[in-house]
């Protein structure tokens, strides 16, 4: 060897000795040897990576483009800044007039996601046919032809044996492109098994404005104008929605408006209160219906609104009933059931003890927030109702808006703006004997049963109740899932008591998870499909509401793609479209060719060309002069693409005052809506409503089933051996994870009040510290009835004694180099969800993530 | 003669680039041409990496298939999950744990620079070690086109962007990168991979650099 080394060093040394080369010429040289590649040359190149370069070269100068944060539901409107096809920085898009330039510290980790080094690059195979979390999955990268080719298998072996309920799709983070993937293939292919993520996220919080106002959605509140805001166990500075907006316009809020806060933990929003109430978990329906006992009592609720007594005297005369005769109405429908029914009796002194409040200041705020009314918003949040009686104290709590009057009000809360996106055409026409029959099954989640009524909009069963799918899967009860697909999902980390999930996913022979971080999900998977990351790679919109406004904004792919992703809700069904009519099913591919770009009228051919038909098809009535309906104008696609979001018109106050979409058309104090509901469920099952109550957990029988009331909540575990009850709360940086492999997650975690930089800790009340001898830095396992964690012990002020509260987000035993401590083997940090009891409030499906169970902790 | 010489071990190192780009894409059938190309070329040019390549070769005779090779290198090099050894040079040299970093796009300043950019079927980062090393593959082939030309002032050139490009790029992580592919495999096939990789480029740091200070002192003494 060293002989060659030696040749080759002296006939390289005598050649250049032999070149007559002055510098000069070497710089001319220098100068033009760029060029030889573009020019061609004698040897030829055998290149896989590179090719000759014949496009323009980067100048380095760089440019702000639209995009659309997703690092929580706020759906921010945000421009980023691009140099070169990357990604540098991001901002607020300052043509949105909901979040009116404003950011909040997700947006910025979007960039670490995507330029994540452990993202998924390409399809991956599983190699190793055994699952379960002690097993590697050993996958191997496959082209997207094999890997779409192996689904398109699958699916096509269940349309064969005319089992095609047995196909499962699993929704979790969506743009409003979901429909195509969700609705439209599900139901095309012939499965009732479209679930989504939403009963994890907020049903329960859907329910109180439902059944009393007819909304089943979120609001947003009008706090520029508002004189009190009495928030309940919302955190509007950090966590779900519009965080950005209320972190801008706070400052003023303080200035103008009284602040109180209903909280067992001092959140991010409680420091910035007037007035924290750190009320005992669970408890929350207490307060509710006592403040709304003082504000009848004391004669302040809104008149114009509730209306008055014929005689102008007050009879809400507490332990009294009152005559409904006595009360004309307005806008609203059984005050005084309400008060007879449920509010008589709960005076401060009885809700004091049952809240930990002192009833001082359970009258002062009710005062308070009485005599702000028409300008006085309840704001509810996830934690007062996502619990197994939570959907009366959603109803409590929102039923305050309509006492003060703040309901569609100046300084109140309101609903959605109108916007004018189109839906997706209908699949009917495209769906074959087998598809009807194999959508007519009931779905997997089971929703419906007389202990799940699941009553979304009034319909029984309308509800998704996404946790008990894994019930259903593991029990093959309704059936067998074969075949199921999950995108931007994590059911096995997100959901309560997520081994259940673990159990249920290795179960499926054939799964399939689409996403851009391989997760605990994707640990099951059969075939991984690397997705886009939504505020960079991805054609897609979604809609947002605050500051009085909606927009719509769009998400559009912006940077360069690095590795071979695909957008999960039109390029992935498009090509699955393709791959089945390619088996002689086209169905699907024909039904996709309907959407058809509205500039040109040409159906699309490719996946690329389907993104973006399909994303001007839904919208066009935004940008399409001709379409016009209301709000932003634009001049065309282009003009829209660049700004990238629309505007509505300013919202309608009062507009809805004795037209809601309620039973009687008013604010239903007694839920005539609630009562048909009920009822009709009931009925399905051929029983009484009372039945129902006993079979989802509720105590309240006869008509107190129709009216917010106060429950005793429903905790598992035993006080004595669990002598903690766990609060569950929700990070800044986060809202559903994704955040568990970026470092600045790590750097900047004491941006949650009480939480430390890297680091997991649970806030424990340093007078219960004392007593269990804990200190901070502690090594600590916290265990409820149905799990376990590892975590740091912190002790802290701000949490109230006999809880512990802990921050969801970390606990990963997957996802990524950094967000698991051990890769595979040890979590970093503790995931609350191994805490949390499988558990409903059924009326909604919601998952239960508050005041839902006990916990104990030991110094390990 | 020795013009056909110097042509004959320029393609060789050209080869051996070429033919280690080809490693660090996922392991498919034709991997043993690939290692008898390599090995020839190491042979060749004298190299002391050649012994890891016929160990490479003796693996595959000895019950590693290549499916085992593409566990193994989807671990190391691909995921899903977390990155055993992550093969982008940004990783190493812009220390945030990102790619796409300053780095990398002075990589691609610098593929830009000799007329070539990443093809749009490469899909991975600009500075992956299959393009490094290919880029290195080009230059050396430009080199000797220069030298078929004779024009012996442009192949110096090309010399010349071979040395910076490792002195500032592939050559600045390359320690790292085959350091934790080392520690981290299970098959002894990347273990000796990542040896091989790292010896080379050793050599190839040292043989360029020794050859073109050699000519820059002659330069100077011409100009003077």
């Amino acid at each position: 060897m060293d002989r060659e080394k030696k040749v080759r060093k002296s006939l390289m040394k005598d050649f250049l000795g032999n070149i007559n080369l002055s510098r000069r010429s070497f710089i001319k040289a220098s100068a033009t040897t760029g060029a030889a590649v573009a020019a061609g040359s004698g040897l030829s190149f055998e290149l896989k990576a590179l090719a000759a370069s014949t496009g323009a070269k980067g100048n380095g100068m760089g440019q702000w483009l639209p995009a659309t944060c997703q690092g929580c539901t706020s759906w921010c409107s945000k421009q980023v800044y691009i140099v070169d096809g990357r990604a540098v920085k991001v901002r607020g898009n300052p043509h949105s007039k909901v979040n009116m330039g404003a950011g909040c510290p997700r947006s910025h980790l979007a960039l670490q996601q995507l330029y994540d080094p452990d993202r998924i690059k390409s399809p991956m195979k599983r190699t190793n046919p055994k699952k379960g979390r002690e097993e590697d999955p050993k996958f191997v990268p496959v082209s997207w032809d094999e890997a779409l080719d192996t689904i398109a298998d699958k699916i096509m072996e269940l349309r064969n044996n005319n089992e095609t309920h047995k196909y499962m799709l699993m929704r979790g983070r969506y743009s409003y492109m979901r429909d195509v993937l969700y609705d439209r293939m599900t139901k095309i292919i012939g499965s009732p098994n479209n679930i989504s993520h939403s009963s994890l996220c907020a049903e329960a919080e859907k329910f109180g404005p439902f059944y009393t106002e007819g909304i089943w959605s979120y609001r947003q509140y009008d706090v520029l104008n508002a004189h009190y805001v009495l928030l309940w166990g919302a955190d509007p500075l950090a966590a779900n929605r519009q965080v950005s907006y209320y972190s801008k316009v706070w400052g003023d809020v303080v200035d103008k408006a009284t602040i109180a806060i209903v909280e067992p933990r001092l959140s991010a929003s409680a420091g910035k209160a007037d007035e924290w109430l750190p009320i005992k978990p669970g408890q929350d329906g207490a307060l509710a219906v006592a403040i709304s006992h003082v504000i009848l009592a004391e004669g302040l609720w809104y008149k114009p609104f509730v209306g008055d007594f014929k005689d102008g005297n007050n009879l809400f005369i507490a332990g009294q009933t009152v005559d409904e005769e006595a009360f004309e109405e307005l806008h609203t429908n059984g005050i005084v059931k309400y008060w007879n029914l449920e509010l008589k009796d709960k005076t401060p002194d009885w809700a004091s003890e049952i809240t930990g409040i002192p009833a001082e200041q359970i009258y002062r705020v009710a005062k308070g927030f009485g005599l702000a009314a028409p300008h006085a918003i309840s704001w509810l949040g996830g934690g007062p109702c996502m619990q197994v009686r939570g959907g009366y104290t959603a109803m409590a709590v929102h039923a305050l808006n309509g006492i003060v009057g703040a309901v569609d009000n100046v300084g109140g809360t309101l609903k959605a703006n109108k916007e004018y996106t189109s839906k997706f055409p209908k699949p009917d026409d495209f769906m074959d004997d087998i598809a009807k029959k194999g959508k007519k099954h009931e779905k997997i989640d089971q929703r419906g049963r007389l202990h799940i009524p699941c009553l979304k909009s009034g319909k029984p069963g309308g509800a998704v109740i996404t946790n008990n799918s894994a019930d259903g899967i593991l029990n093959d009860d309704p059936y067998e899932i074969k075949v199921a697909i999950g995108y931007m999902n994590n059911f096995s980390f997100s959901a309560p008591q997520p081994e259940r999930w673990e159990r249920a996913l290795s179960k499926i022979p054939f799964l399939v998870h689409i996403t851009t971080n391989a997760s605990e999900f994707s640990w099951f998977a059969d075939i991984v499909l690397p997705d886009t990351h939504h505020m960079f790679e991805k054609w897609g919109y979604v809609k947002a509401i605050g500051n009085g406004y909606r927009h719509v904004t769009l998400m559009q792919p912006i940077v360069k793609n690095v590795w071979d992703y695909k957008i999960d809700e039109t390029e992935i069904p498009w090509l699955l479209a393709e791959k089945l009519a390619e088996r002689g099913f086209d169905n699907l591919l024909r039904h996709y060719k309907t959407y058809k770009d509205p500039e040109t009228g040409k159906e699309p051919s490719s996946d690329k060309e389907f993104a973006l038909y399909s994303l001007k098809y839904a919208t066009q009535q935004l940008w399409d002069p001709a379409k016009y309906k209301g709000g932003d104008k634009f001049d065309g696609w282009e003009a829209f693409r660049k700004t990238g979001v629309w505007n509505s018109d300013p919202y309608p106050f009062r507009k809805r005052w004795g037209k809601m979409k309620t039973k009687t058309g008013k604010f239903e104090f007694y839920s005539e809506t609630l009562k048909a509901a009920l009822e009709k469920h009931a009925e399905n099952h051929g029983v009484g409503v009372d039945e129902v109550m006993k079979a989802t957990h509720y105590l309240a029988r006869g008509e107190r089933a129709f009216i917010p009331h106060y429950e005793e909540p429903y905790i598992l575990g035993d006080e004595k051996e669990y002598p903690f009850i766990h609060v569950d709360h929700k990070s800044r940086l986060n809202r559903e994870g994704r955040s568990a492999n970026c470092t600045w997650y790590y750097d900047f975690k004491d941006l949650d009040p009480g939480d430390e930089t890297w680091d997991d800790v649970a806030k424990i009340n340093p007078l219960d510290a004392k007593k269990f001898g804990i200190q901070s830095g502690d090594r600590i396992k916290i265990s409820s009835p149905t799990g376990s964690l590892f975590c740091t012990a912190k002790l802290w002020e701000g949490v109230r004694p006999g809880s512990v509260a802990k921050c969801y987000g970390q606990g990963h035993w997957a996802y990524g180099r950094l967000a698991s401590k051990k890769f595979g083997k040890e979590a970093r940090g503790g995931s609350s969800n191994d805490l949390i009891p499988a558990q409903y409030e059924a009326l909604s499906g919601s998952s239960a993530y508050y005041a839902v169970t006990r916990i104990k902790i030991e110094k390990v | 003669m020795k013009d056909k010489e110097i042509l004959s071990v320029e393609k060789y190192r050209s080869d051996i680039y070429q033919a280690l780009s080809s490693c660090y894409n996922p392991p498919e059938k034709g991997i043993s041409d690939v290692l008898k190309r390599l090995e020839a070329g190491l042979c060749a040019t004298g190299s002391n990496a050649v012994s890891q390549v016929v160990v490479m070769r003796s693996e595959l005779n000895t019950g590693v298939t290549v499916d085992d090779l593409k566990i193994q290198f989807a671990k190391l090099f691909i995921g899903p999950y977390q990155l055993l050894a992550p093969p982008f040079g940004s990783i190493y040299l812009d220390g945030k744990h990102q790619i796409m970093g300053d780095s990398t796009l002075d990589v691609v300043k610098r593929y830009s620079a000799a007329g070539l950019t990443v093809d749009e079927s490469f899909k991975n980062p600009p500075d992956h070690i299959s393009a490094e090393l290919e880029f290195m593959h080009v230059l050396i082939i430009e080199e000797l086109n220069c030298l078929h030309k004779g024009c012996a002032d442009e192949a110096v050139a090309w010399l010349v962007k071979q040395l910076e490009f490792l002195d500032s790029h592939l050559g600045q992580w390359i320690d790292a990168f085959t350091g934790l592919t080392i520690q981290k495999t299970q098959l002894p096939y990347f273990k000796y991979l990542a040896i091989a990789t790292r010896q080379f480029i050793k050599e190839e740091m040292q043989w360029l650099g020794e050859t073109m200070a050699d000519w820059h002192a002659r330069s100077e003494t011409m100009a003077g």
